[in-house]
């Protein structure tokens, strides 16, 4: 089959090589057909993909209180409200923006001097904490599929909320490094609690959640010529866990960034980093951790190219100062904001940060807008990066892709941010 | 007020070592954007009497804009919340006027004004892997004030090594070519020259250059020769940047020496060269050996060097060479990042700390000083710290006053570790002291000639009008960090030694020419191992024209 | 000069304080006007001075003593590296906060990171003495580097969570993982405590330092000691073993 140029539209209007955002994988090799400026079929994508382009159709609304009107209206109402309160501010940097539209939503949150945080801050927060105490030793994602003799499975199945992982980066045996045949990669696959590896793997562990750290550490002190004994349990498993992850030539341990487990204990995914790390001495190792779509790891790029935090920014004084612990209820619990910005999808919002801005008076600049489930003081849809608007876009692991616009939809985020910006400039905020 | 688009900076004492001119007093002309020999009467006046008066600084070899610098700022929040960075107070309209922070690694704003606000107006970032090319000119977008380009890492690629393998030079040539344009870059950059291939490989002892990668014939001589040539038949303003093997150990001025001379004869760049200048006592200690460096450099026209030196405090050790990180990770024992990029090449990263009392910081200290003190060519033996590697590129002022104030560097001298300078060049005594002109040649003349920018690093007639005024301090340190008028792209950026204006930097990139039937091949090695397809590779939408190769 | 200075809260606080910017090694040296004039930050946003908070007495002097209950006060005595400083009700987090040096006293309870490092820094407090009278929150004495931290109440999660030296002494409960990732450094348990998994059992015995740490604890600070804590036996785990293995949890048997 030969595939149509990257972004021409042919006559059956297929569009070759789309990003797609729909979790952290951003396959690039979506072929989609649009018809009558709807997307009918989208090639290669996995269930979440499909979702993530749908018909390409959403919603082009601009509103006020509720009352539909002009952009221009809804922009004055907008910086009136951001620009003219008294009291914090707080800018949340939502999924479904390029980066072009981030870096303007963290301007405007740093003119204001407000606090700034993103869709990480409640998904991910104790692996970027722990890879802050200790780096991490980790790969793109073609290293793990072209070397990765040992591929790992650490409480996820990516098959659920990554399907196309397996497949794309740590499947069947493609790489450059590795031999042909499906006996040359070893999958293993370690289930914790409820928290299930893949069914079919050549070794299957199974811990209980109270042993999982001390197995991750009883490894790992192996690495170092000790044994812990008594603690970590499932000892005989451990044993010739060791013994074939020092064996492998590549190991690639895989676990979920953004999953429930992370808020139950930070303590695992340090380990798991740490793990990773030592293997360097003995042989290679990555860590492959799995984020979620949207573009929130390019959010959290913006964030640290622009304020050197990833995360929970805090302007106030003038400058970015970072506030990890004071996220959620600690965030909102003593004061409350005078009203709060969120740029982009409104469905990406937490619980938490949905419950602190309750009450709030709350600008939303992005897809979907006008669907909030929340109630909104000014809400102006946009167009979703990667359908309607191109720019840069990041896979899970930190790989900037060019997003394409493959259908016409409502004005850009990143137009009507900049707008939003040089209104609130005017105003001299 | 806008700024105005004439400007004339009347009576400072000019060193345009470029043009012949060292010290002589008189007025640089400057309209849209460049110099000229004239401005017309009642044109806005910068007074420079008795102040000192230079091209931009422009920075040869760096660490600012890309993938790898994001890694390294996401790893060191502590340095960040030590070294807020409030707003400059532009004047209205001048530019993004934005908060950041510091430390080793700055955010993109903070790098931009800092840059500027020491006198420098261009950076090149030394290392970006050709995959995370978008992410360099975002962060560049970010950068304010200072014009930007970057070296795209080739000496570890894949395809690459594959026609190095299989004696495809003239597709090697047209591989490197495609990958500079496609990805905006400025010239080719090789770091450990397939050590990093063999460290993902898992491949520990590739020391020697003519060692070959695994089962293939792929030796570092033959990478070297390879891109080396590459660069040169396709008339790159600037050759070959190379990072030699063997980074950082005892005894790897052989090596070094030894790839040198594998290029006798072609024109190459070799960066760093503090890092890789050791000697190896009898003992396996260490030792300096700046001065069989140096010799060969001196002797040798064709080649160039920037010296990386390193200076005592905070540093961030980040760099491709990812297995030089992790045997710095393993013997510090400091926080480390590695990653692995793909087909490409390798990144690490693992804070560090030169500390005047320790032995080794000490002696790699005195070889840097040795390299510039013992370096009878200023045009060929440049200044960089490697930023942020041997130091921050806010050391540089003090970096200068080193080199330019014996009595300062002497009682540095004292009170340093002193165990493996004994007998060293610095440590026996080396009275020489750069003179302004010299610290013109090798912070501004001496890069941009090397780096083949034609419109940079000199006051002549059609150049950028990139000027830095200085006032004169017997505190040389002072002078250079606090410039009391800076001039980007012919608009004031500092005046009265405050940052007033931040317009953006324009982008220095090539697009050279190359053999449209070699993608072919090229693609097909993207469709069988990328994860990123062939036409999702190349950076569209780049601002600013290529510049002119020729 | 008198032996103390007393910094009294005017009212109760409403809204959280950072404190950390006080320069608090200064304060002994600085006289009643010095003292008002440091800077804090309410709720992040709003600039104000120790003066607006507290009533100022007794200064310079080389112990300060904060009366008023400051548990929404967080950074108290951060950079300290020298003098006394008396609280006498609870605090907020971050106590001691890259502290060097000195002695910080808290007569009620401590929220979390006392003593403990700053996101992404290696070391927590690298010198001087935390005595907590109450209880500790979580990751107290995080990445101790020197020093010792003395809590006769419970202690949080994460106590003494990648210790690089110093002691960690609790004399109520501790929560989980205590020591976890430490590489050196002494955890001394008198309450109910499990040990996390990369630690192991060593041997049983009366550890020499610790005799002298105790008696020096109750002669200077007042810590109320049992004669059977001087006196008796403890079982020494030693870990992390994933880490360096040469710290060390030592569980009291009663």
């Amino acid at each position: 089959m030969s595939t149509p140029a990257r972004g021409s539209r042919s006559r059956s209007d297929q569009v070759a090589h789309v990003i797609c955002l729909g979790c952290g994988c951003a396959c690039d090799d979506i072929l989609l057909t649009v018809r009558d400026e709807l997307i009918v079929q989208a090639e290669h994508a996995c269930p979440l993909g499909a979702a993530w382009f749908g018909d390409g159709r959403v919603p082009g609304a601009v509103r006020v209180h509720g009352r539909d009107c002009e952009v221009d209206e809804a922009l004055e109402a907008a910086a009136a409200l951001l620009g003219g309160a008294r009291g914090r501010l707080f800018v949340f940097l939502g999924d479904e923006l390029t980066c072009a539209a981030q870096r303007l939503a963290l301007g405007i949150a740093d003119r204001l001097g407000a606090v700034a945080d993103g869709v990480v801050s409640e998904t991910a927060p104790a692996g970027i904490l722990a890879g802050q105490r200790r780096g991490r030793a980790a790969a793109t994602l073609g290293e793990i599929r072209n070397r990765a003799d040992l591929v790992i499975y650490w409480a996820i199945d990516p098959d659920q909320r990554y399907p196309r992982y397996r497949s794309r980066y740590a499947g069947y045996p493609s790489g450059l490094h590795l031999r042909r045949g499906p006996r040359c990669r070893t999958v293993i696959s370690v289930s914790v609690g409820a928290d299930a590896g893949p069914a079919e793997a050549d070794l299957r562990l199974a811990l209980r959640p109270e042993q999982e750290v001390g197995a991750l550490v009883e490894l790992r002190a192996r690495l170092a010529g000790r044994t812990v004994g008594e603690a970590g349990g499932a000892t005989a498993e451990l044993t010739d866990l060791a013994g074939r992850l020092t064996r492998a030539k590549y190991v690639a341990i895989v676990h979920d960034g953004e999953s429930s487990l992370e808020r139950r204990s930070p303590d695992r995914t340090e380990a798991l980093i740490a793990l990773a790390q030592a293997l360097n001495a003995p042989t290679r190792a990555a860590l492959s951790t799995l984020r979620g779509g949207g573009n929130r790891s390019g959010a959290e790029a913006v964030m640290t190219w622009q304020t050197g935090f990833p995360f929970a920014v805090d302007f106030a004084r003038g400058f970015p100062r970072y506030q990890p612990d004071r996220r959620g209820d600690e965030l909102f619990g003593h004061r409350p904001f005078a009203a709060a910005l969120v740029a982009g999808s409104p469905a990406s919002l937490p619980e938490q940060v949905r419950r602190g801005l309750s009450g709030l008076p709350v600008v939303v600049v992005g897809p979907r807008a006008s669907e909030a489930p929340f109630p909104v003081r000014v809400a102006i849809d946009t167009g979703t990066a990667g359908i309607h608007e191109a720019g840069l876009g990041y896979r899970m692991d930190d790989v900037p892709l060019p997003l394409q616009a493959v259908v016409p939809g409502p004005r850009s985020a990143t137009e009507t941010l900049e707008r939003l910006w040089l209104r609130l400039e005017e105003r001299g905020r | 007020m806008s700024a105005p688009t004439r400007l004339r900076i009347v009576g400072g004492v000019v060193h345009d070592p470029a043009n012949g001119v060292d010290g002589a007093v008189r007025d640089i002309c400057i309209e849209d954007g460049r110099i000229v020999a004239e401005v017309p009467p009642g044109t806005p006046t910068v007074n420079a009497h008795g102040m000192v008066v230079m091209p931009g600084g422009v920075d040869i070899h760096s660490h600012v804009a890309s993938s790898a610098c994001n890694h390294g700022r996401r790893l060191l929040p502590e340095e960040h919340m030590a070294d807020p960075a409030p707003a400059p107070a532009l004047l209205p309209g001048a530019g993004p006027s934005r908060s950041g922070t510091g430390g080793t690694l700055p955010s993109t704003f903070t790098t931009g004004y800092r840059y500027a606000g020491l006198g420098y107006t261009t950076v090149f970032d030394a290392a970006v892997a050709p995959i995370t090319a978008r992410q360099t000119h975002a962060e560049f977008d970010d950068t304010p004030i200072v014009d930007g380009g970057f070296f795209v890492l080739l000496g570890n690629d894949e395809y690459l090594l594959r026609q190095v393998d299989a004696g495809e030079r003239d597709r090697a040539r047209d591989y490197a070519a495609w990958v500079i344009g496609a990805t905006g870059g400025y010239a080719i950059k090789v770091v450990n020259p397939g050590g990093i291939q063999a460290w993902k490989s898992g491949q520990r002892d590739l020391t020697g250059i003519d060692q070959t990668l695994g089962s293939s014939r792929v030796t570092p001589r033959a990478i070297l020769e390879t891109l080396t040539d590459a660069a040169n038949a396709l008339g790159l303003p600037h050759p070959i940047h190379i990072h030699c093997n063997n980074l950082g150990v005892p005894g790897n001025v052989e090596t070094t020496l030894e790839t040198m001379e594998a290029l006798d004869g072609r024109r190459a760049h070799f960066t760093h060269m503090q890092f890789h200048s050791y000697g190896k006592t009898a003992e396996g200690g260490w030792s300096s050996a700046a001065d069989q460096i140096i010799e060969y450099v001196n002797g040798n026209p064709l080649v160039s060097v920037d010296v990386g030196q390193v200076m005592f405090g905070p540093a961030t050790t980040i760099s491709a060479d990812g297995p030089v990180e992790y045997l710095l990770h393993a013997s510090s024992g400091r926080k480390w990042v590695n990653i692995d990029v793909e087909l490409e090449t390798g990144c690490g990263i693992v804070p560090h700390t030169y500390a005047e009392r320790a032995a080794v910081s000490a002696l790699q200290w005195a070889v840097g000083l040795e390299l510039f003190l013992l370096s009878e060519d200023p045009w060929r033996v440049v200044l960089s710290t490697d930023h942020p590697n041997g130091g921050s590129f806010l050391s540089y002022p003090a970096l200068i006053q080193l080199l330019m104030d014996r009595g300062y560097r002497d009682a540095q001298l004292k009170r340093v570790n002193a165990r493996l300078l004994a007998g060293t060049a610095l440590a026996d005594g080396l009275s020489r002291e750069y003179t302004l002109n010299e610290i013109a040649i090798v912070t501004r003349a001496g890069p941009a000639r090397l780096l083949g920018l034609r419109h940079k690093g000199h006051l002549g007639v059609g150049a950028d009008a990139d000027v830095t005024v200085y006032a004169r301090d017997p505190e040389i340190a002072r002078m250079f960090a606090t410039p009391r008028y800076v001039v980007k792209g012919g608009q004031l950026v500092v005046e009265e030694g405050q940052l007033r204006r931040a317009p953006g930097g324009r982008r220095l990139r090539l697009s050279p020419g190359y053999d449209a039937a070699a993608l072919r091949d090229v693609r097909r090695h993207f469709e069988a191992y990328g994860t990123v397809a062939f036409d999702n590779f190349a950076v569209r939408g780049l601002r600013d024209a290529p510049l002119e190769i020729g | 000069m008198t032996a103390e200075a007393t910094l009294t809260l005017r009212a109760p606080l409403q809204r959280r304080v950072d404190a950390s910017t006080v320069a608090w090694s200064a304060l002994r040296g600085l006289d009643a006007a010095g003292i008002r004039s440091q800077e804090v930050w309410v709720e992040d946003t709003d600039r104000s001075t120790l003066g607006d908070l507290f009533e100022v007495s007794g200064a310079p002097a080389p112990r300060i003593r904060l009366v008023g209950d400051l548990a929404l006060m967080d950074g108290i005595g951060a950079g300290l590296a020298g003098g006394e400083l008396v609280v006498e009700c609870d605090v907020g987090r971050h106590l001691g906060r890259r502290m060097s040096g000195g002695v910080i006293e808290v007569k009620g309870n401590a929220g979390p990171l006392a003593g403990g490092a700053d996101p992404g820094a290696k070391r927590g407090m690298t010198g001087g003495e935390i005595i907590i009278r109450g209880s500790a929150g979580p990751m107290a004495g995080a990445g101790t580097r020197r020093g010792l931290i003395v809590i006769q109440g419970d202690a949080g999660e994460d106590a003494g969570r990648g210790m690089i030296a110093g002691s960690v002494l609790v004399f109520g409960s501790l929560g989980e993982n205590p020591g976890l990732f430490s590489r050196r450094g002494s955890i001394v348990a008198f309450g109910p405590h499990t040990p996390p998994a990369p630690y192991r059992y060593a041997c049983t015995y009366r550890p020499p330092h610790l005799w002298v740490t105790l008696r020096y604890l109750r002669a200077r600070h007042e810590v109320p000691i049992a004669p059977g804590q001087l006196a008796g036996a403890y079982r020494r785990y030693s870990g992390d073993l994933a880490e360096l293995g040469a710290g060390e949890i030592l569980s009291w048997i009663p």
